[in-house]
């Protein structure tokens, strides 16, 4: 299984966004290293959910523009964006079908499950190369704060959050 | 010559490339002869239809190209196509 290592602060940050964005999806680009050795978030850049109305309770989009301009302050910090993350509103930390459809490979996709405001389960996994789903990978957080985060979780293909 | 950009995700498709030199004389055609370079890449970037699929949104020289329309732009000496994803799901 592939593992990523995500620092408590990031990791943090990402569960803090989506209560935020509570009730609708909150999302961003995940920033650090990936080599030999695997791979790192160091950083997370939160983004604005660009989907309108009430499509974003079920829905996020971030533009090409605000992956355009994430990439060269990332690049400016010796980082490069390695994944996404977003939220699920009273929703599994599942992979949807359209999360599917618009991965891509070599991307973690972190997602975290948010009850009635409050983030419960972050899962991470990455696009398979026949797009077929997804593998799921190993969060690793750097000192143990966050126990219980790493849940074995057996991925339901084709779960829908919603119509659309 | 012109240069397409990939994305991190895709640079494993181009044997680890960045950079692609590319001949054509559009950015439809540009794309073909990357296609034609690195097949790998094609599934990721176009759909059953032959269309881009709608995440892939190219800037020529800092400029967005229309989806649809890259057939009908020039791909000009040393010009740069950058390929870059917008990210969505739910």
């Amino acid at each position: 299984m592939n593992k990523v290592a995500i620092s408590s602060e990031a990791l943090e940050q990402i569960r803090a966004h989506g209560e935020l964005s509570y009730p609708d999806e909150g999302a961003g680009l995940l920033l650090g290293k990936t080599g030999e050795g695997g791979r790192v978030v160091l950083g997370v850049h939160s983004l604005e959910n660009r989907r309108e109305g009430e499509a974003r309770r079920k829905r996020y989009l971030i533009e090409a523009a605000q992956i355009l301009r994430s990439g060269e302050q990332a690049e400016s910090k010796g980082l490069e964006v390695v994944g996404v993350f977003h939220s699920h509103p009273d929703h599994p930390a599942q992979p949807s079908d359209t999360d599917r459809e618009w991965a891509l490979p070599w991307y973690s996709y972190v997602i975290t499950s948010v009850e009635g405001g409050m983030a419960q389960v972050t899962t991470s996994g990455r696009l398979r190369e026949d797009r077929s789903g997804f593998e799921e990978e190993r969060i690793e957080s750097g000192d143990g704060a966050v126990s219980g985060l790493n849940p074995v979780v057996r991925w339901r293909q084709g779960r829908e959050q919603g119509a659309g | 010559m012109a240069t397409v950009v990939l994305p991190a995700p895709l640079r494993p498709y181009a044997l680890g490339n960045k950079d692609v030199a590319v001949r054509g004389e559009s950015v439809r055609e540009g794309l073909a002869d990357l296609m034609h370079q690195y097949p790998g890449l094609e599934g990721h970037l176009f759909n059953e239809e032959g269309e881009l699929r709608p995440f892939v949104h190219l800037f020529l020289d800092g400029e967005e190209v229309t989806q649809g329309k890259e057939a009908g732009v020039t791909l000009g000496e040393g010009s740069r196509l950058m390929l870059v994803p917008s990210i969505a799901g739910g």
